[in-house]
């Protein structure tokens, strides 16, 4: 019998002891494998948004390619084909002649205006600055509204790999286009500047902000995956300042 | 008993539920509201300690049999509001009223109230290791490494308690009348260092919470 109750006591204190133990290395074990499946799919996440980013690429590479193709198409094709019909219209008589000659002459102008847009030539001749500034000349001259830039890095911002320009005169030109849409703004002033290590470009307007409908739409669609493809980070001004604002980091 | 064993299961042990408590009610804007029924668990429990201690010098096992209950029926709240909107529920609700029946059926017709619940508190403990395992193996769906989420703290303590005191549970009675004097304070050390170790949990748990 003591030999019994002895053996009792043993058990418990072996029962909780043991118990504690198994639990504990279960528990550790549980810990571990949970850490290790969160940790592979945080790692198939990352991929997936790597994988997506390098498609976004191709899909912007492959456009700009063959906006470059149509642009130099209609250029050279389309615009000397209308210059040799303007030298040959000479032999009909003047009156005719004069009219056709002012139609062709604003078929070729807008020729040269569509192949501009669709790509920028001088993007690929003289970098980002100067596309900049040449675009905010074009909508200056239009009169509607009035852009200004302050480049205090032209020489950083010509020195960034021509994708990455791209993706920035690409966005530029949608927040223009969008301004001139939907804000009702008179001015823009878009800077760029250096902030420690990092290139800044801000862009603000003085119209009525960001409205639900351009937040959910395909502009600012395309504005955030040239930005995410160009490896930018981006803010937006909430409704604390008048207008629409937006900071750009590289 | 030496003083520092005295020390240790009537001062140390007790007092150490005030560890929680007080981060639970720095927290307590933050925290969810299962987190909110673990900290009414231990004021009730640190209440119940509190009266034990005052009667430690008579018979208080009528105090845990009452104590069974409601910490029985705090315990399924907060596995109410961990499983809420899944099947478990009904039977989780159903536990807590019928559990409380079976104690007082328990200390009116088959074990003596002035003696240890050797029936109870084993069913107890049984249904709470079998909630806290459900709890881990439900399928994570968060986005937090293991060590950031409060519940499992809190399943962590509840399983290593129950399951580790599920022997001293049941054969309380039978050590109480059988073992010599030092093997009964070693193993309410034992068990004592158990609850040490939950409350430490469910502090790390209430520390945890951030939202």
């Amino acid at each position: 019998m003591q030999q019994l109750t002895d053996n009792i006591y043993v058990v418990v204190i072996f029962a909780m002891v043991g118990t504690f133990l198994i639990v504990s290395i279960m528990l550790y074990l549980h810990a571990f494998n949970r850490n290790r499946l969160l940790q592979q799919k945080q790692l198939l996440q990352q991929t997936e948004i790597a994988h997506q980013k390098k498609l976004l690429l191709a899909i912007f590479a492959s456009q700009e390619e063959e906006r470059r193709r149509i642009g130099s198409d209609l250029h050279d094709s389309v615009g000397a084909a209308l210059s040799s019909l303007r030298l040959s219209i000479s032999s009909i008589p003047a009156e005719q002649a004069a009219r056709c000659k002012i139609m062709i002459d604003q078929i070729i102008e807008d020729v040269r205006h569509i192949a501009h847009n669709i790509s920028p030539a001088v993007l690929n001749l003289y970098g980002l600055s100067e596309a900049v500034a040449e675009l905010a000349d074009r909508i200056n001259q239009a009169g509607r509204i009035r852009v200004d830039t302050d480049n205090q890095v032209a020489d950083q911002l010509d020195q960034l790999p021509h994708a990455v320009m791209l993706s920035l005169y690409r966005v530029l030109e949608e927040l223009l286009n969008n301004t001139i849409r939907h804000a009702d703004a008179s001015a823009v002033q878009i800077a760029f500047f250096r902030e420690g290590d990092r290139l800044v470009m801000t862009y603000a307007d003085n119209g009525k902000g960001l409205p639900a409908e351009i937040q959910q739409g395909m502009g600012l669609a395309n504005i955030t995956n040239r930005l995410e493809v160009a490896g930018a980070s981006w803010q937006f001004a909430g409704a604390e300042r008048p207008g629409f604002f937006i900071r750009i980091e590289l | 008993m030496s003083s520092l064993t005295s020390l240790y299961l009537g001062v140390i042990v007790p007092a150490s539920t005030l560890i929680p408590i007080t981060i639970g009610i720095i927290k307590y804007r933050r925290l969810a509201s299962r987190q909110r029924a673990l900290l009414l668990y231990l004021c009730i429990a640190v209440t119940v300690n509190a009266i034990a201690t005052i009667y430690s010098h008579h018979n208080n096992l009528p105090l845990l049999h009452i104590y069974t209950m409601l910490e029985f029926i705090l315990l399924v709240r907060y596995y109410v509001l961990v499983f809420s909107g899944r099947k478990t529920v009904p039977y989780l609700v159903a536990a807590a009223i019928i559990f409380p029946v079976f104690c007082v059926a328990n200390f009116l017709f088959i074990q003596s109230i002035y003696t240890y619940n050797s029936y109870t508190r084993p069913v107890e403990a049984i249904f709470l290791v079998l909630c806290s395992l459900l709890y881990f193996a439900a399928p994570e769906t968060g986005e937090k490494p293991w060590a950031d989420v409060p519940d499992n703290w809190v399943n962590a303590g509840i399983l290593l308690y129950f399951s580790g005191a599920l022997a001293q549970f049941s054969f309380s009675n039978v050590l109480e009348a059988t073992a010599p004097h030092s093997v009964i304070m070693l193993i309410l050390v034992l068990h004592a260092t158990l609850v040490l170790i939950m409350y430490i949990l469910f502090t790390i748990s209430f520390y945890k919470c951030s939202s």
